[in-house]
């Protein structure tokens, strides 16, 4: 049983060395589905992997969850980068048993709904994008089979994410999977001679399934929204940009990242303007890549992008056409325990919120009323790793504040997190005194202690009941070293 | 005393629906609203309370909540009232 | 004159989402608009709404306007009835005349009210003169261009020619009478470069602010309005002479060869608090 959660501690790295040497030519591997059935690939109590590149545009999966439901698989553990509303058909497999387990960084939907109401035999398991990385690699939890969506399969079996009909850029979350799973099966409908990029090499690779498509091509850049049109949502992300040009890191070699809702793509807009206007160029920008940053790599105000996944089609034609806008794994990106990885490198991240308590604590994982509709994904790894972590988020939404006693699920501990910009003002962790003074002294902004800041919105909402969650776990949170932060309990 | 039937406000985000049905015995107050855990007794509390001010005892209130805080409930009963008594 | 308005917020009075976010949006002023927003069937709501909330509503730093409706409608008595209840600094007249000004002068004669007066047809913009000193409550001026077009019966056009003389006149005249004038709102609310030019040319022709019809509109408006590195530097010059001359006992003193007295020291400072809120950062 994991350990509690008991603060953010320096890691080891580990020297990960994997070394599979299946011969790579493709004629041997190239079957059919019927055949994998025939041949014992799967078994009772099994555990298989899938990314989540494809969205709610992937067809792949819900392949593995009817072949589960023909051969009435039992026990079988579902280990999912992230599990989307295209996912469906696993409540079914969830309410009959014949999927009992689950590992993802981010689940919504139905399937969220469905485990929240308790339906799953055993608690979910929820990591963030790094953590699992950790799992795989650390090797703490075996793959007997990853189902891996490949846009593309030459006849070296080497899959490549960036060409192809159901091309979704990169395929980050798939790499430790191909690693370290005892039999790795692709899933394509494009094979060429050689792919012009080798993600993932056919050494790594048992079978190849050529199927007619793997995804419809307009789900499959379905993760992105706009900027926000909201006045509010816009001056939160000029106020963010505020509090980002007098924190002493907006200069050459700057590091950034942001999340893909409206609010933090506006504050890549905003950051834009101040960076061409003093002449700043970034280093690098991470994580899952839009139309936005691929603009700021091309007006070089980075030299690099790292991209986990791609967010929309701008950001997958870059990937293929730019050489400085790179592919990286989940490992490279926030495995806590690869040495390489790029979120201790992070100066600034703009993150979301559902709620936030007055130790910082974040939750996106589960609604007020205690319903999964989330998780983690990069959101605990960029926040423990950023310089500057800033919470950008409406105060008041729907009568419901931002700002809780306490949150109602961890998914971030406060001592990660720095900043918090609402509409109504601005609070920032009491430890960054300099900060406080700096912006006190030099902007107009509002800053307030978060106490104050929740004072004013119970002032506007009244106080709210208390909602009371049952006492039988569905969901266990773990900390990016596999640390137990918190629970997800049964929703009545 | 309401004379006939009567409606104010809006589904827009923050406001909220008010119907009054006039020909009914006693207070009903049906509430419908996306935060009926957390405000739930709370908004009732504020509707008997306009109530009890304009001295309606016989009357049915459905209510449909979008997030409308404290005084946008108060300001759309009263209208509702006043709209009700004409 | 002690108001400084960069710009004017429009807000429908009967929406609670709007009317509850107002003072975040960065205007100096706000605008509750009783009048053009507001459907005839739905007055007695948004009437019910403001009610509630600026009972429920601290009084903030940010400029309270309550846009009524015309002397001629229903509704102009019962609107003042509801302003009056409360601290609200500007009851703005629609369709103001010489008339309308008068009757509501003598509605707010007890009260604290000052009264800006929309400017929206031919005859106004010629009676200029008399609407201003109709009633010395009468601190500023709003230009309505769209129901002036109306009335003279010739097209609005982004450019904006049609209304070159009258908002010159317009702006001479609230000089000359020591009034603020307020330049029509812009209404394309998806083109943000031709809102600043025309808000530069409004302030160009003597405007010291500017309605706004949308909230993303507002602190494109803002910047123009924003005092200048130049008008910081002298007010703070002011303001250093003012604090000397007021220890050696004088009430009046010459800076740069001018006189300077009481009404350019508030000015002064009015512009350093402005650039405050500009978030200018001077010495």
């Amino acid at each position: 049983m994991s350990k509690t959660f008991d603060g953010i501690k320096e890691y080891q790295y580990i020297n990960y060395e994997f070394s599979k040497n299946k011969a790579l030519q493709l004629d041997n591997k190239l079957v059919t589905l019927e055949h994998l059935k025939e041949n014992n690939v799967f078994f009772d109590g099994m555990t298989i992997s899938f990314h989540h590149h494809l969205r709610n545009g992937d067809y792949v999966a819900n392949m593995l969850f009817e072949i589960i439901e023909e051969l009435a698989l039992k026990d079988i553990t579902i280990v999912a980068s992230s599990i989307f509303p295209v996912h469906k058909p696993l409540v079914e497999l969830i309410k009959n048993g014949n999927v009992t387990s689950i590992y993802a960084a981010y689940i919504s939907g139905e399937v969220a709904d469905c485990i929240s109401a308790g339906y799953l035999k055993n608690p979910v398991y929820l990591h963030s994008h790094g953590a699992r990385a950790r799992l795989l690699l650390n090797k703490e939890v075996t793959i007997d089979l990853a189902f891996i969506a490949a846009p593309s399969v030459d006849k070296s079996s080497n899959i490549n994410g960036s060409e192809g009909p159901s091309s979704c850029g990169v395929l980050g979350y798939a790499y430790a999977d191909a690693l370290v799973a005892k039999t790795v099966v692709a899933i394509t409908d494009n094979i060429i001679n050689e792919v012009n990029d080798i993600e993932i090499s056919g050494t790594n690779v048992d079978y190849v399934i050529e199927v007619d498509s793997i995804g419809d091509a307009n789900g499959i850049v379905s993760g992105t929204t706009q900027v926000t049109k909201d006045p509010l949502g816009l001056l939160i992300a000029r106020n963010a940009t505020k509090v980002i040009e007098h924190s002493g890191l907006l200069k050459d070699g700057f590091s950034f990242q942001t999340g893909a809702g409206g609010i933090s793509l506006a504050v890549a807009m905003e950051l834009e303007k101040i960076m061409i206007k003093n002449k700043i160029k970034g280093s690098f920008a991470s994580g899952g890549i839009t139309a936005y940053l691929v603009n700021m790599l091309e007006k070089n105000l980075f030299e690099k992008l790292y991209d986990v996944q791609c967010f929309d089609l701008d950001a997958v034609a870059s990937i293929k056409r730019n050489k400085n806008h790179h592919k990286m794994s989940a490992s490279f990106y926030a495995n806590p325990y690869d040495r390489n990885n790029i979120v201790k490198d992070l100066d600034v991240v703009i993150l979301g919120a559902t709620e936030i308590d007055l130790d910082y604590n974040v939750n996106v994982t589960t609604t007020s009323n205690g319903v999964l509709m989330g998780g983690s994904g990069g959101h605990s790894d960029t926040a423990a790793g950023a310089k500057l972590t800033i919470i950008v988020s409406k105060l008041i939404a729907g009568r419901i504040s931002v700002i809780r006693d306490q949150v109602t699920t961890i998914t971030t501990p406060g001592e990660s997190v720095d900043v918090l910009v609402t509409d109504y003002g601005i609070a920032i962790n009491p430890k960054h005194q300099e900060l406080i003074n700096n912006l006190k002294d030099n902007t107009n902004l509002k800053i307030y202690t978060i106490e104050e800041l929740y004072k004013k919105a119970l002032a506007l909402t009244g106080i709210p009941k208390q909602i009371k969650l049952s006492d039988e776990i569905v969901g266990i949170v773990e900390y990016r070293d596999g640390t137990i932060l918190d629970y997800i309990y049964k929703v009545k | 005393m309401l004379e006939k039937n009567s409606m104010a406000g809006s589904l827009e985000s923050n406001d909220i629906l008010v119907e009054l049905f006039h020909d009914h015995k006693g207070r009903s107050i049906d509430l419908e609203s996306p935060v009926k855990e957390q405000f739930g007794d709370e908004i009732i509390s504020v509707v008997n309370e306009v109530l009890d001010q304009y001295g309606i005892d016989d009357v049915l209130v459905i209510l449909k909540d979008k997030g409308a805080l404290n005084y946008t409930i108060k300001a759309r009963l009263k209208t509702a009232i006043a709209r009700g008594q004409k | 004159m002690d108001t400084y308005i960069r710009s004017a917020l429009f807000i429908p009075a009967n929406n609670p989402g709007m009317v509850q976010s107002n003072e975040l949006l960065e205007a100096d002023a706000i605008i509750f608009d009783l009048e053009d927003a507001i459907s005839i069937n739905q007055k007695d709501s948004a009437r019910f709404l403001l009610d509630e909330a600026f009972q429920f509503f601290e009084k903030t730093d940010v400029v309270r306007i309550v846009r009524i409706n015309p002397l001629e409608t229903p509704f102009f008595y019962d609107d003042i009835a509801l302003v009056k209840k409360f601290d609200i600094d500007f009851i703005m007249l629609a369709k103001a005349s010489v008339e309308s000004v008068k009757q509501l002068a003598q509605e707010l004669v007890d009260t604290n009210i000052k009264i800006i007066a929309l400017i929206e047809s031919a005859y106004a913009v010629i009676d200029i003169e008399n609407i201003l000193k109709a009633s010395s409550l009468v601190k500023g001026i709003l230009f309505g261009a769209e129901d002036f077009a109306l009335d003279m019966q010739i097209v609005r056009t982004k450019k904006s020619d049609e209304i070159l003389v009258a908002r010159q006149h317009l702006a001479i005249t609230c000089k000359a009478l020591n009034v603020f004038a307020l330049d029509t709102p812009f209404t394309d609310v998806e083109d943000f470069e031709m809102l600043v030019a025309d808000t530069m040319k409004a302030r160009n022709f003597g405007f010291s602010g500017k309605a706004c019809i949308n909230p993303r509109q507002v602190n494109y408006v803002n910047e123009v309005f924003s005092p200048s590195l130049e008008e910081i530097t002298y007010a703070l010059e002011v303001i250093e002479s003012a604090t000397k001359a007021q220890l050696e006992g004088l009430g009046v003193f010459s800076l740069h060869g001018k006189m300077v007295d009481a009404p350019i020291i508030n000015r002064a400072k009015l512009t350093i608090e402005n650039a405050k809120k500009a978030g200018i950062k001077y010495e």
